[in-house]
C-alpha cells in the first residue's frame, strides 16, 4: 500500500477512571493504518478492547466516564478527530464512517419503523427528496438479502429477527456511501449463506468505490477469507499484525497461535483443540512484562519483567529468542 | 442416560404475527428437547429459531398445537405449575443487552433471581454469584459493573450465568456463544457439557456456527422458513444430510487456510 492513509491512528488509548476501583486501561497504546479499498480485521479474545478501539475512532465511547489519553490520534484523511468539534463528529458519523454496531439493537431505535430509521440516516448526509431516500432504503434492503424489504421496512425493530436487524443495521451503515466502514461483528446473527453473500457486497462496495473495512470478528475463517492485514489484540494492545494469510496460517505469537489452535472445525468434530489457560485479566490488572506472560505456554523469566515492543508486527520476546518456543505448546481438550 | 426429569415438547406448534396476512413464523413444528441431551437448532435467518425457543418457554403463545413439559401443556399449567416451570426451564437470549437490566448491576441481576426462585440469600448468594461469574470467565470484583459497562461477549455470558444460576434442567440457548472468540467459547461449551454430564441438563442450542454445533450436538433440527426441514442424529445430518437447504449450508461453511 502507497500513499496517505484513510485512517491513521497513534498511540490511541482509552481509560476508565473511577473513585472506587483503580484504572482501567482497556486500550492502551494502539495503532494501524488503514487505506483506501484495504480490509483490517481486529481479532482477539472477548474483553480485549476490540470495540472500545472501533467506538472511540468515531468518538463514540462517552467522556467521562473514559478518557482518550493525550498524545492519542485519530486522523481521517489527515483531519485530527480528537479533539474534534461535536458538530464535525456527527457529520463524520454515518457519512464518510459508517458503523455497523455490535448489538444492533443498542443502535436501532425501537420506537420507529426501521425503513424509516436508513431514510432519516440518508437525509441528514445527503440533500435528496424524501421519495428518493425511501427508494434507496428499499434498495438497500434487498441487497442485503431481505426477502421482503417493503415488510423489513415497516416493522419495528423488534418485529424482525436477529440476524434480520444485523443486516438492517448494515443496509444503514452504508447508505450514505462511507469512505470507512466500521463493522463489529457484522456477521455474528447471520446463517453461512447469508453471511457468504454479506461478505460479498462489503467486497464490491470496497471494490467498485474504494471503501476501507475495519472488520472485527472472532470468526478466524471469515477473517481469512476477507482481511488484507489482520491485528491479533490482547490486553488492549495489539500483539500481532501483519498478512492475514501469513497470520493465520502461520502465527508468530503464542497468543496467536493458542486462538488459531482452538478454531473448531466442521470435518473433525472430535479432534484435539488447544486451551489458553486461565482468562483476560481485568484493564484494572495487567500483569507486569508482557501481559500474555501468565498465560503464555513459553514464558520465561524475562516476559515477566519487561514488555517486548511491538518490532515488525510481534510483540514478544520470541522475536529474538526463537529457540525458547519449546515442544510443549498448550494442552490440548478433545471435547 | 437415564433420568426422570422430564422432556420440553412442542407439538405442531405454529405462530403467525401480524393478523391471518402476516408472517408465518413457525409453521407446525413438532420438536422434544430431552434431559441430558444436546438438540441444535440451525437454519436460516429468520427461520423462525427465536419463535420457536420463545414458544417454548412460554414467552409467545402458539396460535396451534401445544407445548408440554413432561406430561403437562403449558396452556393447562396451574400457578404452581408454572413457578417450578419457570425455574427449570431456561432460556439464554439471543440479544444479551436487551435482555438485562441496564439499571441493575450483575450482582443484583444474579441476586434478584436467586431470591425470586427462593435459591440463596445472603452470604449464601454472595457465594454463588462469585462462584457463578467465575464459571462462565468473569471476574467476580466485576460484579458491582452495570451492563453497559461490559464488552459484548462478557454481557452474553452473563445471560449464561443468569440461566445457570437457578439450576435449571433444561436450557433454551439461543446464540449463547455467538459473541464470543474460539478460546472463551470452549470454555463455555465445556461448562455447558460438564453440567450436562453432572446434571442431566437438557439443552435446545440455537446457533449458526456449525463447527460449533457438530461438537456439542447429540442432534440436530434444520429449519427454514418456519418449518423444520431434517432432523436426526448429528453425524447423520452431517454426513449425509437429505435436503437441499442441509446441504446448501454445510457447503458454506467458511475455513481456515492451512500453511503449504
Ligand atoms: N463503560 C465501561 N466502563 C468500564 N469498563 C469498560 C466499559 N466498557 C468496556 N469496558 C471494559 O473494557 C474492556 C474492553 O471492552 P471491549 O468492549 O472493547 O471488548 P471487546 O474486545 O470488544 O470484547 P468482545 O469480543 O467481548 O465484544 C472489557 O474488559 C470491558 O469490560
Ligand atoms: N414480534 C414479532 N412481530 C412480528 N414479526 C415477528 C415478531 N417476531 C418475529 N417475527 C418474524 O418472524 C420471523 C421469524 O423470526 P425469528 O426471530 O424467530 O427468526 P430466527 O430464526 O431466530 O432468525 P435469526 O437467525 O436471524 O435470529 C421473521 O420473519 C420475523 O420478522
Ligand atoms: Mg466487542
Ligand atoms: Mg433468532
Amino acid at each position: 500500500m502507497t500513499g496517505q492513509p484513510l485512517l491513521r491512528v497513534r498511540d490511541l488509548a482509552v481509560h476508565f477512571a473511577s473513585e472506587t476501583a483503580r484504572v482501567a486501561r482497556a486500550v492502551d497504546g494502539v495503532s494501524f493504518e488503514l487505506h483506501a479499498g484495504e480490509t483490517l480485521a481486529l481479532v482477539g479474545e472477548s474483553g480485549c478492547g476490540k470495540s472500545l478501539t472501533a467506538l472511540s475512532l468515531v468518538r463514540l465511547v462517552d467522556e467521562p466516564p473514559a478518557r482518550t489519553t493525550t498524545g492519542s490520534s485519530i486522523q481521517l484523511h489527515g483531519e485530527e478527530l480528537v479533539g474534534a468539534e461535536p458538530a464535525r463528529l456527527r457529520r463524520i458519523r454515518g457519512g464518510e464512517v459508517g458503523f455497523v454496531f455490535q448489538e444492533p439493537m443498542t443502535s436501532l431505535n425501537p420506537v420507529h419503523r426501521v425503513g424509516r430509521q436508513i431514510e432519516e440516516a440518508i437525509l441528514a448526509h445527503d440533500s435528496v427528496p424524501r421519495a428518493t431516500a425511501t427508494a434507496r432504503t428499499l434498495d438497500l434492503l434487498s441487497r442485503v438479502g431481505l426477502p421482503e424489504p417493503d415488510t423489513a421496512a415497516r416493522a419495528y425493530p423488534h418485529e424482525l429477527s436477529g440476524g434480520m436487524r444485523q443486516r438492517a443495521l448494515i443496509a444503514m451503515a452504508i447508505s450514505c456511501g462511507p469512505s470507512v466502514l466500521v463493522a463489529d461483528e457484522p456477521t455474528t446473527a447471520l446463517d453461512v449463506t447469508v453471511q457468504a453473500q454479506i461478505l460479498d457486497l462489503l467486497a464490491s462496495l470496497r471494490d467498485e468505490t474504494g471503501m476501507a473495512l475495519l472488520l472485527i470478528s472472532h470468526d478466524l475463517a471469515v477473517v481469512a477469507n476477507v482481511a488484507d492485514r489482520v491485528a491479533v489484540m490482547y490486553g488492549g494492545r495489539i500483539v500481532e499484525t501483519g498478512p492475514a494469510r501469513r497470520v493465520l496460517t502461520t502465527p508468530a505469537h503464542p497468543y496467536t497461535e493458542g486462538l488459531l489452535r482452538a478454531v473448531p472445525t466442521i470435518d473433525d468434530p472430535r479432534g484435539p483443540l488447544a486451551v489458553i489457560p486461565g482468562r483476560v485479566p481485568s484493564p484494572t490488572d495487567w500483569p507486569s512484562g508482557c501481559r500474555f506472560h501468565p498465560r503464555c505456554p513459553y514464558a520465561w523469566d524475562r516476559c515477566a519483567g519487561e514488555e517486548p515492543p511491538l518490532d515488525g508486527g510481534l510483540r514478544c520476546w520470541l522475536a529474538s529468542e526463537p529457540d525458547r518456543r519449546g515442544s510443549t505448546g498448550y494442552a490440548l481438550v478433545t471435547r | 442416560m437415564t433420568t426422570d426429569r422430564p422432556s420440553l415438547r412442542a407439538e405442531g406448534v405454529t405462530r403467525r404475527f401480524g393478523g391471518a396476512k402476516g408472517t408465518l413464523a413457525v409453521d407446525a413444528v413438532s420438536i422434544e428437547v430431552r434431559p441430558g441431551e444436546t438438540l441444535a437448532l440451525v437454519g436460516e435467518s429468520g427461520s423462525g429459531k427465536t419463535t420457536l425457543g420463545r414458544l417454548l418457554v412460554g414467552l409467545e403463545a402458539p396460535d396451534a398445537g401445544a407445548v408440554t413439559y413432561g406430561e403437562t401443556a403449558l396452556a393447562r399449567m396451574t400457578r404452581s405449575d408454572l413457578v417450578a416451570f419457570r425455574r427449570e426451564v431456561q432460556i439464554v437470549f439471543q440479544d444479551p443487552y436487551a435482555s438485562l437490566n441496564p439499571r441493575l448491576t450483575v450482582r443484583s441481576t444474579l441476586a434478584e433471581v436467586l431470591s425470586v426462585h427462593r435459591i440463596a440469600h445472603g452470604f449464601d448468594a454472595e457465594d454463588r454469584i462469585a462462584g457463578l461469574l467465575e464459571r462462565v470467565g468473569l471476574d467476580p470484583a466485576s460484579a458491582d459493573r452495570y451492563p453497559h459497562e461490559f464488552s459484548g461477549g462478557q454481557r452474553q455470558r452473563i445471560g449464561v450465568a443468569r440461566a445457570l444460576a437457578v439450576e435449571p434442567s433444561i436450557i433454551i440457548a439461543d446464540e449463547p456463544v455467538s459473541a464470543l472468540d474460539v478460546s472463551v467459547q470452549a470454555k463455555i461449551l465445556a461448562l455447558l457439557i460438564d453440567l450436562q454430564a453432572d446434571l442431566g441438563l437438557g439443552y435446545l442450542f440455537i446457533s449458526h456456527d456449525l463447527a460449533v454445533v457438530r461438537r456439542v450436538a447429540d442432534r440436530v433440527a434444520v429449519m427454514r422458513a418456519g418449518r423444520l426441514v431434517e432432523t436426526g442424529a448429528a453425524d447423520a445430518v452431517y454426513d449425509t444430510p437429505s435436503d437441499d437447504y442441509t446441504q446448501a449450508l454445510l457447503a458454506a461453511v467458511p475455513t481456515l487456510p492451512t500453511a503449504t
